[in-house]
């Protein structure tokens, strides 16, 4: 019986071992590291003890950044994966955004309607204007590196807080020297594997990645488009848009909006490269609800954020005669939706942080 | 006392780390499987450490001086690796660098016995 549990709990030993190994490692890698190290483990085990054999493999974080080979790059296996990723999604929705903003411009010219001063201006602009969207691409690449490699830092130095070991970031020759006291780890350190109940849907996270960029975006780059469009009866039959936002002011909203949107999408990437709920992902959700609510609170009643004259706009595009939208809306409307929205979302972000509570602590 | 330890240490491991590839690469005419080969090392005398070998082996497996295969015949998969048509390439040139290095190194450390000074 007691054999059992001795084989038992070596065996849990070795699976947190090489989980605590191969969640630091790509993506691409884990499986077949994982097999090799399962494999290596066992035979080992074969002449010593497990807690020996693993003591000899000695710390994970350290095997995990040998095998990465990459101890000197900048972003390294945890994050490398939720990066790229990253990259991608907003790379193709800045593209994509910049790409669509010019199609109204293609219309016009398949609909006959230009002159040759429009003509030029369209290609010169397209042809600059593709110059500088590359341009642009490879400034929002810059700015993301940067801040994954800025919260990859920080994040480390929370993580040694924690486990209050000591990784030298330098040349192998430190680790060795420090090998004989395993840099202060040892297997009873070896985290549990977090069971299936605590891991994050990677599928929820991307989609809310996707739609937080996508968002940005278009605050970004085209803020009037996020209102009514229509078109007049007529010849010429241009879409037109009454925003809701006050675009007048684009300038003071912008920021806090990008803020907002920022600290959404750090909430997602950290719980993306955590990949499980804990005390981290936790106190970062909580910590980015506060934050959101505040920014929102002086973005929704600080500024005048609605358009004011979308009531008035929409009575001048609307048939009914009887029907004056401005009136119905009432002179305090701009208060009152504020004062709407921003109940609904401190609702999303208390339910979100305590769901997120009891997924962490139970 | 301690510190000069300290350096012998960090000066010997510098000069072991750079004949590990070499050594590793002289065993690998055949397919061998990764413990199999720290045991075999150990038996000629060289130590080579678990959680060293295993991360170059698969290094140099990227650089396609190794190629790997896994055996599943036996109760368990294991990963066996072996020199590719470049690695012998490399293994050989390296392997000559050695020997001439080799006979340079014994006029200079053999030659301080016989100075006068």
């Amino acid at each position: 019986m007691s054999q059992n549990n001795y084989q038992e709990a070596d065996a849990e030993l070795i699976k947190r071992y090489i989980y605590d190994v191969t969640r630091r490692l790509p993506e691409k890698m884990r499986k077949d590291i994982g097999t090799e190290l399962q494999s290596l483990i066992e035979d080992m085990c074969e002449d010593r003890t497990t807690t020996e054999v693993l003591r000899e493999l000695g710390d994970p974080a350290l095997l995990a950044r040998r095998y990465r080979g990459d101890g000197n790059s900048l972003i390294s296996g945890e994050y490398y994966d939720v990066y790229w990723l990253f990259m991608k999604v907003v790379l193709a929705c800045v593209a994509g955004a910049l790409v669509i903003s010019r199609i109204p411009g293609f219309f016009r010219l398949f609909a006959g309607d230009y002159d040759r001063q429009f003509i030029f201006r369209f290609y010169t602009d397209n042809i600059i204007g593709f110059g500088s969207m590359i341009g642009g691409l490879l400034e929002i690449f810059a700015m993301v590196t940067i801040f994954f490699i800025i919260l990859e830092r920080f994040q480390i130095k929370m993580r040694l807080h924690d486990n209050k070991i000591e990784v030298k970031m330098g040349s192998d020759v430190d680790h060795d020297r420090n090998r004989e006291n395993n840099n202060g780890w040892d297997v009873t350190k070896l985290p549990p594997i977090p069971p299936d109940h605590k891991r994050i849907g990677k599928g929820e996270e991307i989609a809310g990645i996707i739609f937080s960029a996508v968002l940005a975006v278009i605050v970004f780059a085209v803020p009037e488009w996020l209102g009514i469009w229509y078109r007049e009866e007529g010849t010429e039959a241009v879409w037109q848009i009454i925003p809701v936002f006050n675009i007048d002011i684009w300038a003071k909203i912008l920021p806090l909006m990008i803020t907002i949107t920022f600290l959404t999408l750090i909430k997602s990437i950290v719980r993306l490269v955590n990949g499980c709920y804990n005390i981290q992902v936790l106190a970062i959700t909580i910590g980015s609800n506060i934050l959101n609510f505040i920014f929102s609170v002086l973005l929704f009643k600080g500024l005048p954020v609605w358009n004011p004259d979308f009531g008035a706009a929409l009575d001048r595009i609307l048939p009914f005669e009887d029907i004056a939208v401005s009136q119905l809306l009432g002179s305090n409307w701009n208060q009152q939706i504020s004062g709407i929205i921003l109940l609904i979302l401190a609702f999303a972000l208390i339910l979100d942080a305590g769901t997120t509570a009891y997924r962490t602590l139970r | 006392m301690e510190e000069m330890n300290e350096i012998l240490l960090s000066l010997l491991l510098e000069l072991r780390r750079g004949t590990i590839v070499l050594s590793v690469l002289s065993q690998l005419e055949v397919p061998r499987y990764g413990y199999t080969l720290v045991k075999l090392m150990a038996e000629k005398g060289v130590q080579i450490d678990t959680n060293t070998l295993y991360p170059l082996l698969r290094r140099l497996e990227k650089q396609g001086i190794l190629t790997s295969v896994w055996e599943t015949d036996g109760s368990k998969p294991r990963k066996y690796y072996q020199r590719t048509g470049f690695g012998d390439e490399i293994y050989r040139a390296l392997r000559e660098q050695w020997l001439g290095m080799t006979m340079s190194m014994n006029r200079l450390l053999g030659g301080d016995e016989n100075e006068s000074e």
